[in-house]
């Protein structure tokens, strides 16, 4: 439940923000490659590129992990393992996902907000609006489509998220998602009854946000 | 209301000069046109008054007060873009009042205000419908209630008709000018149609290539353009712009045709500085000008046998093009004129309206 809502709406709001803040800048380009990365990089690649960053080793050794290191240096006093607290480290996990999938959200509100006339910016201008009223009254409503068809899409790829929680915690420590525990089931407990069970959740849960997507994509191509 | 004062501006998009010295005085009241050919410059302008764009150097100052650093939103102006700008997600009525209720205008006041323009503009009841679901008269007169509603001092227009069919171009042509009249406010119209500048202009700036040929009014730049580019934009069909030379002879003073034996007296020609004999110039004449001999009133006058080649009718005149030596010559004859198409016929020169450039500086003599 947690992660259908956290990811989608991170991912969105940080796309947009990178859409809208690359958009006005000179090195813009660069910076939307640099942010459209990690969509190249396989979900278990991320998974262990982020379990890197959370590392621990014990406090005599060098930190190699960038969590911990810093940890220690604003003072903390021992070397946390992060993917080991309950609750906290479902968002450790969340943030792999919501890592790729903004250059995603990104690349599309960013092709959004180009096709937003410019003459309703500029209309808006001069009747007084500030910068934030733009964003929000004008531009926003206006890519309002796009955003959904974002969001719905980033929505199924997490019904769908497996590697990364295979990959780092394996469902220990209450990280459990509905794919991992169908994996468990099917393939780990040969409990082919739960396993299938779970399977067909997923589609139901799956289906009709992938009906409404595609109802809401073919709106926005009229 | 205000009025609005340009100095020295200067526009430059990298190595290319857009706008180049422009100096405008526009009073309180006036309905100014600037109007020039695609790519002149008029639009930068306007969007620089707004605040859109900013100028490379010069001063804009609305009533006295520079406003070179003022933002757009503070400059008391308001605009009607080509494409009208509505904001699609907004009904008609929060269009209208959006600019109202970002500069936090009291309530009951916005209502009133609502209220005064819709029922100028008669768009009441179409408040609750959105952009989409209007026609473009329908927009054109939201994004004009949109701009009047915030009664500011300076309206800017941006080539307002021009995504409009010719008859309904027409009627809100004559509606912009009821309203000029009715409000007296200060008004700068941008348009590539002269035809519109000449009916709404109470001055009409002719700009090109990033410099005003000529300021005034729409009759003043008619009869008297200051050079050859101002004589063939504005009027419709164009003046006719006949190549040749000046020389006396017997005491009087003619205009030859480049490569004619015809002599046309222009003694009576108003000449701003004494011409040299022999001097190559452009000699134009209205359409207007070139008709049945009969028609032409009058001592400046001349008549010649052409041989007409296309008529274009237009219910209540003809255009009928001519045949003159090497050059083309339009004329506006009654519709009742008989005339075949390929047969000569008498053709009189109405010269009291003439026009005569230097054929080297392009300016009036």
């Amino acid at each position: 439940m947690l992660w259908l809502i956290v990811v989608p709406a991170l991912s969105t709001a940080f796309g947009l923000l990178a859409a809208q803040l690359t958009d006005r800048i000179s090195w813009g380009n660069i910076a939307k490659s640099l942010i459209f990365m990690p969509m190249a990089i396989s979900f278990v690649g991320a998974a262990v590129i982020w379990k890197l960053v959370y590392d621990t080793r014990p406090i005599e050794q060098e930190q190699i992990g960038v969590l911990n290191a810093l940890y220690l240096f604003f003072g903390g006093d021992a070397p946390q393992t992060w993917l080991t607290v309950p609750f906290w480290n479902n968002f450790l996990l969340m943030a792999v996902l919501v890592w790729i999938q903004t250059g995603f959200a990104m690349v599309i509100l960013s092709a959004a907000l180009r096709g937003i006339p410019e003459e309703t910016i500029e209309a808006a201008i001069i009747d007084g609006a500030n910068p934030f009223q733009v964003f929000f009254k004008i531009k926003a409503p206006q890519i309002m489509g796009t955003i959904v068809v974002v969001w719905t899409t980033i929505t199924i790829v997490v019904l769908k998220v497996f590697d990364i929680v295979f990959a780092m915690t394996n469902g220990q420590w209450e990280t459990q998602v509905l794919a991992n525990y169908m994996y468990d089931k099917l393939f780990r407990a040969n409990d082919w009854g739960v396993g299938s069970a779970s399977a067909m959740i997923i589609m139901l849960l799956v289906t009709p946000i992938l009906v409404w997507n595609v109802y809401n994509a073919r709106k926005e191509m009229r | 209301m205000a009025s609005l004062e340009i100095r020295a501006l200067t526009k430059k998009f990298g190595d290319v000069t857009v706008l180049d010295h422009i100096g405008l005085v526009i009073q309180d009241g006036e309905f100014l046109v600037l109007v020039g050919p695609s790519g002149c410059g008029k639009s930068t302008l306007l969007n620089i008054i707004a605040g859109l764009e900013s100028e490379t150097c010069g001063e804009i100052l609305i009533d006295g007060r520079a406003v070179n650093d003022v933002h757009p939103k503070d400059r008391d102006i308001a605009m009607v873009f080509q494409s009208y700008a509505l904001y699609p997600n907004m009904t008609v009525r929060k269009n209208i009042t959006f600019g109202l209720k970002v500069r936090n205008t009291p309530g009951p006041k916005i209502e009133e205000m609502l209220a005064a323009v819709s029922d100028l503009l008669k768009i009441g009841s179409l408040l609750d419908r959105k952009p989409a679901q209007l026609s473009g008269g329908q927009r054109q007169r939201v994004a004009m209630g949109r701009a009047l509603v915030r009664d500011p001092s300076i309206f800017l227009f941006d080539e307002p008709l021009s995504n409009l069919d010719a008859k309904l171009r027409v009627e809100m042509r004559t509606e912009i000018k009821k309203l000029h009249h009715r409000l007296g406010t200060t008004i700068v119209y941008v348009t590539h149609d002269q035809t519109e500048a000449m009916n709404l202009a109470t001055r009409i700036a002719v700009l090109h290539q990033g410099r005003i040929q000529q300021l005034g009014a729409p009759q003043h730049l008619y009869d008297h353009p200051d050079n050859l580019f101002v004589a063939g934009f504005i009027g419709s069909p164009a003046m006719n712009l006949l190549p040749g030379s000046l020389s006396s002879s017997d005491g009087g003073l003619y205009f030859r045709p480049g490569d004619g034996e015809d002599l046309i007296r222009v003694d009576h020609y108003p000449f701003r500085e004494a011409p040299a004999d022999g001097a190559p110039v452009v000699f134009g004449i209205r359409p207007e000008c070139v008709t049945l001999p009969r028609e032409v009133e009058g001592q400046a006058r001349f008549e010649v046998e052409l041989v007409a080649e296309a008529v274009e009718t237009n219910g209540f005149d003809k255009h009928v093009a001519f045949a003159y030596g090497a050059s083309e010559l339009i004329g506006r004859l009654p519709a009742k004129a008989g005339l075949v198409a390929g047969q000569p016929m008498r053709v009189g020169f109405d010269l009291s309206g003439i026009s005569i450039f230097d054929r080297r500086s392009e300016r009036r003599l």
